[in-house]
């Protein structure tokens, strides 16, 4: 059975007819067209759907898409303005922190939560964040690379 | 570890060159991440002296792209390139026959410059690419090229030619091995490769990093669980784990050792994968004693080994 309910993603508020038992990620993907935010477990274990719910990155594969009403909802999409990228992506670029990038968006989004919560970060302190975001290509080094980095760009150190 | 590739195989690729000087490579190599446009791209820029950031890659399409055997087998960047390269000689003598006629010079006095052809030592005569497709009156200018390698061994007599050239790898494994409960820390790992001429280093480190990583969940922890019925148990990622941040080791030392001089290029795509786990398994046995020749070795198993060896 299908459902108006009005989500507010990257900023902009909009209704969407969606079924009551469809997960934020498939409605995200499916009615937003909004793909960067994938399904690599369906049962929250690997961080590839991640995306903000009100600042926190959340497993959107485990959030039924009516719950997510009345809450801000950041994708990947909508992480950096026209034109310019964030300052972790220019650093995830910079790095070579990805290989295949399915995980990327997921690292990227759990980044800059890590990053406000802690913007010294050690690399014990960065691994712990990020152990719920998996990475099948190894890409692990260059993605910790990236992380110090994006934190020293986002202090002003550089 | 050495490893081979697939012998024998065909690659073939068609190079665009257009009005505007731009360079579209034409292949069926497939972008999995392992960043074969990027480096196809490279070997095109440079065997044409082509500004890189004017070099686009195609994607694969069968109904348009030339024929690639296979991505796979650790062979685009010798195979493919193989046939880029030979795809950029026939561009270049096609450029060298035009700009010759209208720069009035021989082919022989010719010489590719920075997306120009010029007049050995004489600054003042050269024309741009896009300029000499133009007045071609072509269209475009398309070089093409195959690079195929012979071989393969007899299906009766196992003899002849496994691998048109051999992958080496080795690495080396440090481990911690927990008495009280069998669990293994991997604490260094250093996967090095014999990698020929390298086309880009920070591709070949994602390499053979992720090969260390995959290698060591496959040492570790990864395991395809079957009831007696053939029924797969554990087909989720909450019950068949993979490396995550805080499985790898605090540092990996990888090494591709390049043969300076050469031009032979060489895949190292999957070399390093398999003697990772042979690697833990021997760090295991100089630990603790605990010899185990199937994967994975599990704390459970390392412990069991343990009692029953050292009772």
């Amino acid at each position: 059975m299908k459902q108006i309910i009005k989500l507010t993603v990257n900023g902009i508020e909009e209704e969407k007819a969606v079924h009551t038992h469809h997960s934020l990620l498939e409605v995200l993907r499916d009615e937003f067209k909004l793909f960067g935010a994938r399904e690599g477990c369906g049962i929250g274990m690997c961080g590839a759907c991640t995306v903000l719910l009100d600042g926190q990155p959340i497993s959107s594969c485990l959030l039924l898409a009516p719950l997510a009403e009345g809450k801000a909802i950041v994708t990947i999409e909508g992480l950096s303005d026209p034109g310019k990228l964030h300052p972790i992506q220019q650093a995830f670029i910079d790095h070579n922190a990805f290989q295949c990038s399915y995980c990327t968006p997921g690292f990227i989004l759990s980044t800059k939560s890590l990053l406000e919560e802690n913007p010294t970060p050690t690399v014990e302190q960065i691994r712990a964040y990020l152990a719920g975001n998996l990475c099948r290509c190894g890409s692990y080094y260059k993605i910790q690379e990236a992380v110090v980095d994006a934190a020293a760009r986002l202090r002003g150190a550089k | 570890m050495i490893k081979a590739t697939i012998t024998p195989s065909t690659s073939a690729a068609a190079l665009k060159l257009n009005e505007d000087g731009s360079l579209n490579v034409l292949t069926s190599s497939v972008e999995l991440g392992q960043g074969a446009k990027t480096v196809l791209a490279q070997i095109a820029a440079d065997a044409l002296q082509v500004p890189i950031g004017r070099v686009s890659v195609s994607d694969p399409d069968t109904e348009l792209t030339p024929y690639d055997q296979q991505t796979s087998s650790s062979r685009t960047t010798f195979s493919m390139g193989g046939a880029i390269g030979k795809a950029a000689a026939d561009l270049k003598r096609q450029l060298f026959d035009y700009a010759a006629e209208l720069l009035e010079a021989s082919a022989t006095d010719l010489v590719l410059e920075e997306g120009r052809v010029a007049v050995r030592g004489t600054p003042g005569r050269s024309l741009g690419y896009g300029e000499i497709a133009l007045r071609s009156s072509q269209g475009n200018l398309i070089g093409r090229g195959a690079f195929s390698t012979r071989g393969g061994l007899d299906l009766e007599t196992g003899q002849g030619i496994g691998s048109v050239h051999w992958h080496q790898g080795a690495i080396g494994c440090e481990v911690e091995v927990d008495m009280e409960t069998g669990k293994v820390k991997v604490l260094r790992l250093s996967p090095h490769v014999f990698a020929g001429r390298v086309v880009n280093p920070r591709l070949c480190e994602l390499q053979l990093e992720g090969s260390a990583i995959f290698g060591l969940g496959q040492a570790l922890f990864e395991e395809m669980a079957y009831d007696d019925r053939g029924q797969l148990l554990n087909a989720n990622l909450g019950d068949y784990n993979i490396p995550s941040f805080e499985d790898i080791p605090k540092q990996l030392n990888p090494g591709a050792l390049e043969h300076t001089g050469s031009e032979e290029l060489h895949g190292i795509g999957e070399t390093l994968l398999p003697p990772v786990m042979a690697a833990i398994g021997n760090a295991v046995y100089n630990a603790v004693g605990a010899r185990i020749r199937d994967l994975p070795l599990t704390a459970e198993k390392i412990l069991r080994e343990l009692q029953r060896c050292c009772d």
